[in-house]
C-alpha cells in the first residue's frame, strides 16, 4: 500500500518534471476585460496541466500580425498567435510556417466534432492548421425592446418587414438604424443585404469563388439600394461615430436597431442590460437563413522547440476541450466551434448563433474569413465610397463591387 | 598606420563617416529592400517572384492612392504654413520674459505628449455636431450655428489641418524659441538704437538670421506630413468615405492589415520620391547659400 | 541685456495684447485636454448617456484607479502600472545617447565645410521620410543578426539609430549658426576635433541640447511599434499597456478609463516640458565667443 503509494506520488512527480517543460509564447490581443476573462479561461486550464504560459499581448489584430511576422522573421517566433482564418492564415501556410495538427486531430476526431464550415476554414491543402477558440457573426441585428413594444412590433422576419419596423420606429420619433461611421461598420450593412437577398449558395459563389457569372446578378444592384435605402434612417451625428458609441443609441434607446457583429453584446452586458429584457437579438432576416462567421483561431507557427512544440499540443487539447470551448464562448459572448458541447448554459443570442452554426448550409465566411486582406480592405473602401457619396447609383456600386471581387 | 588612424579619429571625417556608415547600413538597407519588394508579388511575407513595376501601375490606377496624395499636398501646405505662423508668433511672445513662462510653456507642448489616439477622440467630440462645438454654441441660444466640417467629406481634411497644427505647433515655437535665445544680445542693442518696430526687426534681421533653424522645422513638419499617421486614425480614421485618407495610413494599412507588401512597398518609394520633390526648394536654397 | 524689450518695458496696451493672445492661444490648446480630463472623472454612466462635453454629476477617481492598477492589457489586468519602470529603463538611456550621438554628427557635418557634406546631410535627411513600416522587416534581420533583436540593449540601439537623422538635423543646423571663430580658437590651442567638441561646443550648446531632448524623450516615450516587436516580452514599455487598454476594437469601451490611462502616461513627459525651461538660457554662445 505505502509502496503502491510512494509510486504514485513519484510517478505524479515525474508527470510534474515532464510538464513544466510545456511552454508556449502566446501573442494575442484579446485585451479588454471580458476577452482578458475569456483568455484567462484556457490560460488557467492550460495552466492548472503544468503548462507554462508567456503572454506577449498588443491591442488589436494589425498590431499582432506585425508582431508575429517580425517575430517569425526574426528567428524568434511566438509558439501560438491569435488571429483569424483568412489571408495571413493562408500566406502563412502556404510559406511552410505553421505546424500541422492533423497527427492531434485524427487522434481527438476533430473531423467528427466541428463545425463542417469551422473544420474547411482551419485546413489548407489537407493540414490543420489553426484551432478555433470560439465563432463570432457579421450579421446580426441588435435593438431595443422597450422602443419595439411601444410602437408595436415584433422582430421582422423579411427584409420588407425589417423596413417596416424601421418605419414605425422612424415615426414614433426614434432614430430607426443607428449606423456609425466608420467603414468596416458600414461594409456590413451592405453584405447583410447581400446575404440576405442571395442566401448562402450565391455569397459562397461571390465571396468564395468570386465566380465572373454570379457578380453579373441583378441582385447586388437591389442590395445596393437596400444599402442606400437605410441612410434614410439614420441621425447627423453618423460620420465618425465609434461602434460602441453606436450600440450605445440603441442602449439609451435614442436608436431602436443597430447592424452589428455580436461583440455588440459585451456593450450592452457591460451596461447591466439582459438579453431578452431590455434588449433582443436577431440574425439578419433572410429567405434562406444564413449565418456570417467570423471565427478566433489560435495558429502555431513552427518553433523548432521541443518544450513550446510539447506547450503547443498541451495547449491544443486545453483549447479543443468542449468544457473550456463552452466556458469561452459564455465569458467572450461567443458560440462554441464544436458541435457536440452543452448548450444550455448559453444566453439567448448565443444559443441561436450556435444553432445557426449546427444547421448544415446556414454558416458562411464572412467577409473578413473569406476574402484575403487587400480584397476585404478594397471592399470596405468601396463600401464607405458608395455610403459617403450619395450620387453614386446603385448600378455604379454593383459594378464597383464586380471590380473588387472579380479575379 | 596606428598613428594614421589615432589622427583620423579625431577629425570631423572620421565621425561623419562612421555615422553614415550605420545610417546607411539601416535606412538604406531599408529603402534598398523596399524597392526590391516593390517589384515583387508578395503577400504578408516576402517572397522574390518578380513582377517589374506592376505594384506602381496598379498605385496609380488606385482611387485611394491618387486621393490621398492630393490630400497631403493640401493638407501639408497649410498644416506647415500654419504650424510655423503660429509657432513662431508662441515663440516670440514667450520670449519676452512673460510671467508663468513655464506654465504656458508646458500648455503649448502637452499635446506632443499624451497619446493621439486619445486626443485625437477628445478633437473627434469637440467637433460632432451633435455634441460639440456646434451643439454647445447652439445650447446657448445661436440656433443656426453650423460647425460640421468632421461630418463633410470635403471639409474633413481642414480638421485634421486644426488638430495638426495644434499638435506640431509646440514643436515649432520650441525650437524657435531655442533659436532666439541664441541671438547674439548686440544685434538686438543695435536694432532698439535704430529704432526699428520690432516686428520688422523679426522680419527683416532676426529670423532671416535664424534660417537654419527654420530649415529644421520645416523639415521636421514635412517629415510629419509625409509619416503622419495616429492622428487621422484617431479623428477621422480616413473619412467620412476616403476623404482624409493619406499615403502613410495607405502604406502602413496594406503592410500589415491588407497583407500587401509589394503594394505598400511601393507606396514607401513613391512617398519618399515625393518627399524629394517637397525638400526641393528647401535644398536648392540650401546649396546656393553655401556657394 | 541680451534679450528683446521685455514685458517690464512694454507699455501696458501691448502687454494686456500680449498676454490676451496667449491666453486665448492656452485655451485652444487646451480645449481638448479639457475634454479628456472631464471624462476620465466621470462615471461611465454619464458617458453612455451621451453627454461628453457636459459637466460629470459625481466625479471619481475610480477610473484613474482601474487605468493605473486593474485595467486587462492581455492575460493581466494590472493596468499600466507594471510598464512604467521599463518606460524609464528605455527612455532616459536612449535620449541620452541619441543626444551625445546626434550632437557629434552635427557638429562634425557642420565644421566639415566640403560640399560633399551637404551631400551627406541630404542622405541623411532622407532617413526622416521613410515610414517605419518599411523598416520593420530588414531591422529584425540586422538585429537578430547582431544577437540582440528583443532585448534591452536591442531597442535601446533601433531608438538611437531611428532617432540619428531627427537628431543630427537639429544639431546640425544649430552648429551651422555658431561662429566658427570658436572652434578655430580652440583647435589654434592645439585641441584635437573630439577635444574641442567636448569641452567647448558641448557646453554653449545648451539651448539645443534641451529641445532635442524634449523632443527625443516625447517621441521614445511615446513610442509603441517599436517597443512592441524589440523590446521583447520583459521590457515591454508602458506604451505597449497604454495601447492595449485604449485600442481594443471589439471590447466594451470604457472611455473614462482611456482618458485616464492616458493622462497618467503622459505626466513623465509633462514634468520633462516643465522643468525643462529653467535650462533655456539667453546669450550662452555669445558669451562664450567673448569669453
Amino acid at each position: 500500500m505505502n509502496t503502491c503509494k510512494l509510486l504514485l506520488t513519484s510517478a505524479m512527480a515525474l508527470i510534474a518534471t515532464q510538464a513544466s517543460a510545456q511552454t508556449v509564447d502566446v501573442q494575442q490581443y484579446w485585451t479588454s476585460a471580458s476577452e482578458s476573462k475569456a483568455m484567462n479561461v484556457i490560460a488557467d486550464a492550460y495552466k492548472a496541466q503544468g503548462g507554462t504560459w508567456i503572454d506577449s499581448p498588443s491591442a488589436d489584430y494589425d498590431s499582432t500580425i506585425a508582431a508575429a511576422t517580425s517575430r517569425i522573421v526574426g528567428g524568434e517566433a511566438p509558439s501560438a498567435v491569435l488571429m483569424t482564418p483568412n489571408g495571413a492564415m493562408l500566406d502563412l501556410a502556404d510559406a511552410g510556417l505553421l505546424r500541422s495538427l492533423n497527427e492531434l486531430r485524427d487522434a481527438e476526431g476533430w473531423t467528427e466534432t466541428l463545425a463542417p464550415l469551422i473544420l474547411d476554414r482551419v485546413t489548407v491543402d489537407g493540414d490543420m492548421v489553426a484551432l478555433p477558440l470560439g465563432v463570432h457573426a457579421d450579421n446580426w441585428i441588435w435593438y431595443n425592446t422597450a422602443i419595439f413594444e411601444e410602437v408595436g412590433i415584433e422582430e421582422p422576419t423579411s427584409i420588407d418587414e425589417l423596413f417596416a419596423a424601421a418605419d414605425a420606429i422612424k415615426a414614433a420619433g426614434y432614430t430607426a438604424f443607428a449606423v456609425g461611421g466608420e467603414p468596416w461598420q458600414e461594409v456590413y450593412i451592405l453584405t447583410d443585404m447581400i446575404l440576405s437577398l442571395g442566401g448562402p449558395d450565391y455569397w459562397n459563389k461571390i465571396m468564395v469563388e468570386r465566380s465572373d457569372e454570379a457578380l453579373q446578378d441583378p441582385l447586388l444592384v437591389e442590395a445596393f439600394e437596400l444599402f442606400r435605402k437605410v441612410a434614410d434612417y439614420t441621425d447627423a451625428g453618423s460620420p465618425g461615430r465609434s461602434w460602441n458609441a453606436t450600440t450605445n443609441m440603441v442602449i439609451t434607446g435614442e436608436a431602436g436597431m443597430q447592424f452589428m457583429g455580436d461583440w455588440a453584446k459585451g456593450e450592452f452586458l457591460a451596461a447591466g442590460q439582459t438579453p431578452g429584457e431590455e434588449f433582443g437579438c436577431f440574425i439578419m432576416p433572410s429567405e434562406t437563413p444564413a449565418y456570417a462567421a467570423v471565427t478566433d483561431v489560435f495558429v502555431f507557427p513552427e518553433t523548432g522547440e521541443d518544450e513550446q512544440v510539447a506547450g503547443q499540443d498541451l495547449l491544443a487539447l486545453t483549447v479543443m476541450d468542449p468544457e473550456i470551448e463552452v466556458k469561452v464562448a459564455a465569458v467572450k459572448g461567443s458560440v462554441p466551434a464544436r458541435t457536440d458541447v452543452d448548450l444550455s448554459g448559453l444566453d439567448m443570442c448565443a444559443a441561436k448563433g450556435a444553432q445557426a452554426l449546427g444547421t448544415p448550409g446556414v454558416a458562411v465566411a464572412s467577409t473578413y474569413d473569406a476574402l484575403p486582406g487587400d480584397l476585404n480592405g478594397q471592399l470596405i473602401d468601396m463600401a464607405t465610397q458608395f455610403w459617403t457619396d450619395p450620387d453614386m447609383t446603385a448600378e455604379e456600386g454593383a459594378a464597383a463591387l464586380r471590380d473588387v471581387l472579380a479575379d | 598606420m596606428t598613428h594614421w588612424f589615432k589622427r583620423q579619429m579625431f577629425r570631423p571625417v572620421f565621425t561623419v563617416v562612421a555615422f553614415f556608415a550605420v545610417i546607411a547600413i539601416f535606412f538604406y538597407g531599408s529603402i534598398g529592400w523596399t524597392f526590391i519588394m516593390s517589384l515583387t508579388k508578395s503577400t504578408l511575407i516576402p517572397r522574390y517572384d518578380f513582377v517589374g513595376f506592376d505594384q506602381y501601375v496598379e498605385l496609380m490606377d488606385n482611387k485611394r492612392w491618387i486621393v490621398s496624395c492630393i490630400n497631403m499636398v493640401v493638407f501639408g501646405l497649410l498644416f506647415i504654413i500654419g504650424s510655423l505662423i503660429l509657432g513662431s508668433i508662441l515663440a516670440i511672445l514667450l520670449d519676452r520674459g512673460i510671467a508663468g513662462e513655464g506654465a504656458f510653456r508646458t500648455i503649448f507642448l502637452y499635446p506632443l505628449a499624451i497619446s493621439l489616439i486619445v486626443t485625437g477622440l477628445g478633437w473627434r467630440w469637440l467637433l460632432d455636431p451633435s455634441i460639440g462645438i456646434q451643439a454647445m454654441v447652439r445650447d446657448m441660444g445661436w440656433d443656426n450655428f453650423v460647425f460640421d466640417w468632421l461630418t463633410q467629406p470635403d471639409r474633413a481634411i481642414y480638421t485634421l489641418v486644426i488638430a495638426s497644427i495644434w499638435r506640431s505647433a509646440g514643436l515649432v515655437m520650441i525650437i524657435v524659441l531655442a533659436g532666439l535665445r541664441s541671438v547674439d544680445g548686440d544685434l538686438w542693442k543695435a536694432i532698439r538704437m535704430e529704432n526699428v518696430p520690432v516686428w520688422r526687426a523679426y522680419v527683416q534681421v532676426i529670423f532671416p538670421g535664424m534660417r537654419p533653424v527654420f530649415a529644421s522645422c520645416i523639415v521636421l513638419l514635412m517629415s510629419e506630413v509625409i509619416r503622419g499617421y495616429d492622428l487621422i486614425v484617431a479623428m477621422t480614421n480616413g473619412g467620412p468615405g476616403i476623404s482624409t485618407e493619406m499615403p502613410a495610413k495607405f502604406a502602413v494599412d496594406f503592410f500589415f492589415a491588407r497583407m500587401n507588401l509589394s503594394l505598400a512597398s511601393a507606396a514607401s518609394i513613391l512617398m519618399l520620391l515625393l518627399s524629394l520633390l517637397m525638400l526641393a526648394p528647401y535644398l536648392y536654397s540650401e546649396f546656393r547659400r553655401r556657394d | 541685456m541680451s534679450s528683446p524689450s521685455n514685458t517690464t518695458t512694454m507699455p501696458l496696451a501691448a502687454k494686456i495684447g500680449l498676454y490676451a493672445f496667449l491666453i486665448a492661444s492656452a485655451l485652444f490648446f487646451l480645449a481638448p485636454l479639457i475634454v479628456i480630463v472631464i471624462n476620465s472623472v466621470k462615471p461611465m454612466a454619464d458617458i453612455r448617456s451621451g453627454s461628453l462635453l457636459s459637466l460629470p454629476s459625481e466625479i471619481t477617481f475610480e477610473p484613474w484607479r482601474i487605468a493605473w492598477s486593474s485595467a486587462c492589457t492581455g492575460l493581466d489586468c494590472s493596468g499600466i502600472r507594471p510598464g512604467l519602470m521599463n518606460s524609464i529603463l528605455i527612455t532616459v538611456p536612449s535620449v541620452i545617447i541619441s543626444v551625445l550621438a546626434g550632437a557629434l554628427n552635427g557638429y562634425a557635418l557642420a565644421q566639415w565645410r566640403a560640399r560633399f557634406a551637404d551631400w551627406l546631410m541630404l542622405l541623411i535627411l532622407i532617413g526622416l521620410f521613410v515610414p517605419y513600416q518599411a523598416m520593420l522587416y530588414p531591422t529584425v534581420k540586422m538585429l537578430s543578426g547582431m544577437g540582440i533583436f528583443r532585448s534591452y540593449w536591442g531597442i535601446i540601439f533601433v531608438h538611437v539609430v531611428y532617432g540619428l537623422p531627427y537628431t543630427t538635423l537639429l544639431f546640425r543646423n544649430f552648429y551651422v549658426g555658431v561662429p566658427d571663430e570658436i572652434s578655430r580658437a580652440a583647435r589654434m590651442e592645439g585641441a584635437t576635433f573630439l577635444r574641442t567638441f567636448w569641452s567647448v561646443i558641448l557646453p554653449i550648446s545648451t539651448n539645443i541640447i534641451v529641445v532635442v531632448a524634449i523632443l527625443q524623450f516625447t517621441g521614445i516615450w511615446n513610442d509603441y511599434l517599436l517597443g512592441l516587436i524589440f523590446a521583447g516580452n520583459d521590457n515591454m514599455p508602458m506604451t505597449v499597456q497604454l495601447t492595449n487598454i485604449v485600442n481594443n476594437s471589439r471590447g466594451a469601451a470604457e472611455p473614462n478609463v482611456n482618458m485616464a490611462a492616458a493622462l497618467l502616461a503622459a505626466i513623465p513627459t509633462l514634468v520633462v516640458y516643465f522643468i525643462s525651461g529653467r535650462y533655456f538660457v539667453r546669450g550662452i554662445a555669445t558669451g562664450a565667443v567673448k569669453g
